[in-house]
């Protein structure tokens, strides 16, 4: 009997042994990307760019130093062979799990990012939180692009991404799960952000004396990635971008408001005034006659005044409604401007109309579903818009 | 619902109870001066030959002949001299004898001279008569004086003992902040001594065992009738009655012959040094077995969460009672899984460490030559060798090797490259949360049990530690202690009896003894007591 059990763990324990830790990658061998690129070449092949961070060594007294940015590249047929044709020249064992930033090249992006998402979601690599977003040159610029402030050039972006999420509402970057979402549905397109670089001479400028003369000398011509506006895909494909003010009212229409600030003139343009939002809430309804389709945007917005350039009394209730309406006309100007966008000039559905009537409305959908790309051109949209301003900020009366 | 499973083991297999004859009849063929049930002779000079021929070429056993009273009776008196109060011995005994036995109005005739001699000289608490000559032996070897007078089958065993022993001190491995400060010594009347003071009722029961064919330890098994389990006493007893040894010395050795199940890591008895903790697990209906030459006494049933808890959660208010109850459960975990965790996590699942720890990692790792698991157990190794080296080295020294271990060791190694930072960081904090726990023998199964699941974590990472735990956890349920499941008031679940688990409750809150010892007599104290209530 107690021979037996000795055996029997005897086997075990060999059999542990045995195992070989299958699967193990020491942290040593690792190199941790943390954005990708995506481009297609001319002769119809995949371009893939990736940042890699390798920490170099430790220093004396054992605090790890500025970590090391590696950037390799590799074509293949489809980016799965791109992928692992990665290895002709990474030293390290490449480990996707961690990438943060998916950029993809303005060329790809019009034929089509499908077989991309596809592969991208069938591996169990690339996290759901990755944030996507398309460039109007290619990705492999992008990504050569150095880095300007940050340790390297996806912290700089992703600092600028959570800036973006936080309080700016100029670009709408959407993330890997959201596309795969919108692609399954394949009833609209969607928006995500536009990301490029422009050469710079002053963005930043050190407040070290040393550091600004060493910097004046290698100023010129140095580029700088930024993001702004957001590119409009129809299905898997781009069809064209829209600019701040635009993605402003998409952001306003599809309820994602988390901080915005509209600057607008009133009193017949004499005076100007800044509002921020607090909060915001739009409604959609759609109302159907006959084969005309009109559709009703209700929005309520409540803020606060962040900047006002006029000597007007705001204690009287009367000055503040004249605020609150030029507000609204502003806001529902944008939104004219960028629902006639989506109708006339890009033709795609990004605002969420169709997809409105698919969840409330299906009996219509059925009817009018397969022709929704051109019935979507013709729909009239009626704007209704509520301000409130709740809040003066510390003061109440301009301090001048 | 039933709160106890008691499936007892049984006592005895029919092989083991013959190889136990065998050796009583060697260990009887041996001593060749067997005089069981031999008794005393009438004749002083035969008792003292025999006892002469007993205590050969013991020279600290004295033998002390006089004579008494008018007949000039023959008298002997025989002790250890080591072992014996010798002033007690003159004052009470010779001096009372010898000047007083001359008086003329004492008849010390024949027939009555024992019990005048018992009732009015000897001038001494404990008396006993005895007739045999092996109890004249044992009690002489128990530190007894043992007085014989001629032409007389009884002779008298005087408690003259006067034994040696250190002070009460504080208590080495359970010290407090707040709470009595006193802890036991080796000495079991010291121990009883200090347990009757703090429970003064006649309900204390302790009945007395002696174990060991050599030692004869006193063995004292204390409950408090009317409150502890019947039937967890008998089995007690029985277990202990079981016990055929050489020799007892230390109250660990009665633990590992007792305990429900041998092999498994984890102590299923509680060793405590602190009085108060055994009356309060008294006053529950736990059983306390005390043995003479052990300051820890053996406490029983023992179940998984009186290994995680401390007589201070009592003694401060509840608030930080309970907050020191979760310190230490998480503290548990910790020490029992972080390395493994670290391995884990380090080989297999790097997507799950957070990118700026991450990059820290890859670069203090960055000149380890070894897998994370060779160097987890490396450090683990070095750190029990250098916890082991500081205990068992004389106290000066002890220090200078925690000093060279800790600060030239660590740092060196890390500075040649063998082992990271971060693993210093995590075999540190580990040592440390074991320390933790406020049990000695529960934190070292803990020590143990961290090298099999950091090979599981090296071999199949989390899962590997999944399995670890859920094999440690099944093993925890079917443990029993003295019959009772070592995971109650969890598995089985009382609720009620939850109050003293992870939280303390308030103590005007836990009106009721632990239900999964005893069913009866659970009421402990008047409801209502909360202060400043109108109830």
């Amino acid at each position: 009997m107690i021979k037996k059990a000795f055996i029997l763990i005897l086997i075990n324990i060999l059999l542990i042994l045995n195992t070989g830790c299958w699967g193990k990658t020491e942290l040593n061998d690792i190199g941790l990307v943390t954005a990708t690129g995506i481009d297609s070449e001319q002769n119809g092949n995949v371009r893939i760019t990736v940042i890699s961070i390798t920490p170099i060594g430790f220093g004396t007294k054992g605090e790890p130093e500025r970590s090391n940015a590696w950037i390799g590249t590799a074509t293949g047929k489809t980016f799965a062979d791109a992928k692992r044709n990665l290895s002709e020249v990474a030293t390290k064992n490449l480990a996707w799990s961690h990438n943060k930033l998916i950029i993809i090249g303005e060329s790809l992006a019009k034929k089509g990012i499908g077989d991309i998402i596809n592969y991208l979601s069938r591996s169990k690599e690339f996290r759901y939180e990755n944030k996507i977003l398309i460039t109007p040159t290619t990705a492999y610029d992008i990504l050569t692009t150095p880095a300007d402030i940050e340790k390297n050039l996806v912290s700089e972006i992703e600092g600028i991404v959570n800036n973006i999420k936080e309080e700016w509402s100029k670009s709408y970057i959407e993330n890997f799960k959201d596309i795969v979402v919108n692609l399954c549905e394949k009833k609209s397109g969607f928006v995500t952000g536009k990301i490029y670089y422009y050469e710079t001479h002053n963005t930043t400028i050190s407040t070290n004396r040393g550091e600004f003369d060493t910097m004046e000398s290698n100023r010129k011509g140095r580029s700088v990635a930024i993001i702004r506006g957001s590119s409009v895909f129809k299905n898997d494909k781009l069809v064209g971008w829209i600019d701040g003010t635009e993605t402003g009212a998409y952001i306003l229409i599809t309820d994602r408001v988390k901080c915005r600030t509209i600057t607008t003139n009133y009193n017949d343009g004499r005076d100007s005034l800044s509002f921020t939002f607090k909060g915001s809430k739009s409604k959609l309804k759609a109302q159907f006659n006959k084969n005309k389709i009109s559709f009703n945007i209700d929005l309520k917005v409540n803020g606060k005044i962040s900047g006002l350039y006029t000597g007007q009394n705001i204690r009287k209730e009367e000055e503040i409604k004249e605020m609150e309406q030029a507000i609204s006309d502003t806001i529902k100007n944008n939104l004219r401007k960028t629902v006639l966008k989506a109708q006339k000039e890009l033709k795609t559905d990004f605002l969420g109309f169709g997809e409105h009537i698919f969840r409330r409305h299906p009996n219509h959908w059925r009817e009018i579903g397969d022709r929704w790309d051109d019935i979507f051109q013709t729909i009239e949209v009626n704007y209704n818009v509520q301000v409130r301003i709740d809040r003066s900020g510390m003061i109440s009366n301009p301090a001048k | 619902m039933s709160k106890r499973f008691h499936t007892f083991k049984k006592p005895i297999k029919p092989k083991d109870l013959k190889s136990t004859k065998k050796r009583n009849t060697q260990i009887k063929e041996n001593n060749k001066n067997s005089l069981d049930n031999q008794k005393l002779s009438e004749c002083l000079e035969e008792n003292l030959e025999a006892l002469k021929v007993m205590f050969k070429d013991c020279f600290d056993v004295k033998f002390r002949e006089f004579i008494l009273g008018k007949n000039k009776s023959r008298c002997l008196l025989v002790y250890i001299k080591e072992i014996v109060d010798t002033n007690n011995i003159n004052k009470n005994i010779l001096h009372s004898l010898m000047l007083h036995s001359e008086d003329d109005n004492v008849a010390l005739d024949e027939e009555s001279i024992m019990n005048t001699i018992k009732n009015k000289f000897i001038t001494i608490g404990g008396i006993r008569e005895i007739t045999l000559l092996t109890e004249a032996v044992q009690d002489i070897l128990d530190g007894k004086c043992v007085f014989l007078i001629s032409d007389s089958k009884i002779a008298l065993s005087l408690s003259t003992q006067n034994r040696q022993h250190r002070p009460i001190g504080e208590p080495i491995t359970e010290s407090v902040v707040k709470g009595p400060l006193e802890g036991f010594t080796e000495a079991i009347n010291v121990n009883i001594s200090q347990i009757r003071r703090r429970l003064k009722t006649p309900n204390l029961k302790m009945e007395k065992l002696e174990i060991g064919k050599l030692g004869r330890t006193q063995v004292v098994i204390s409950y408090i009738k009317g409150v502890a389990d019947t039937s967890i006493i008998n089995e007690v007893r029985e277990r202990l009655g079981r016990i055929d040894v050489d020799l007892i010395n230390d109250s660990g050795e009665i633990e590992q012959l007792i305990e429900d199940n041998t092999f498994s890591p984890f102590p299923q008895i509680i060793n405590t040094e602190r009085p108060d903790i055994v009356s309060a697990s008294l006053s529950e209906g736990k059983i306390a077995i005390l043995v003479d030459g052990s300051p820890f006494v053996l406490i029983l049933p023992a179940l998984f969460v009186h290994f995680l808890s401390s007589s201070e959660d009592y003694y401060t208010r509840f608030y930080f009672g309970t907050f020191i109850r979760i310190l230490r459960y998480i503290a548990f975990a910790i020490a029992l899984f972080l390395p493994s965790i670290y391995v884990a996590m380090t080989t297999y699942h790097q997507e799950m460490i957070p990118i700026p720890l991450l990059t820290t990692l890859i670069a203090v790792r960055a000149a380890v030559p070894f897998p994370a698991v060779i160097e987890a157990l490396l450090m683990e190794f070095t750190f029990e060798v250098l916890r082991e080296a500081g205990i068992r080295l004389p106290k000066p020294i002890g220090q200078a090797v925690s000093i060279v271990g800790a600060l030239i060791l660590g740092d060196v190694a890390v500075s040649v490259g063998i082992v990271s930072n971060a693993m210093v960081i995590i075999v540190a904090f580990t040592g440390i949360t074991s320390f933790v726990i406020p049990k000695y023998n529960q934190s070292i199964s803990i020590r143990l049990l961290r090298f099999p699941l950091m090979i599981l974590a090296g071999t199949f990472g989390l899962f590997g530690i999944i399995i670890g735990f859920l094999f440690l956890l099944l093993h925890l349920a079917s443990l029993r202690s003295f019959g009772v499941p070592y995971l109650s008031p969890f598995a089985p679940s009382s609720l009620s009896d939850w109050k003293d688990t992870f939280i303390r409750f308030p103590t005007w809150f836990m009106t009721k003894r632990p239900g999964f010892m005893n069913k009866k007599n659970l009421k402990r104290m008047k409801k209502h007591l909360r202060p400043n209530t109108n109830n």
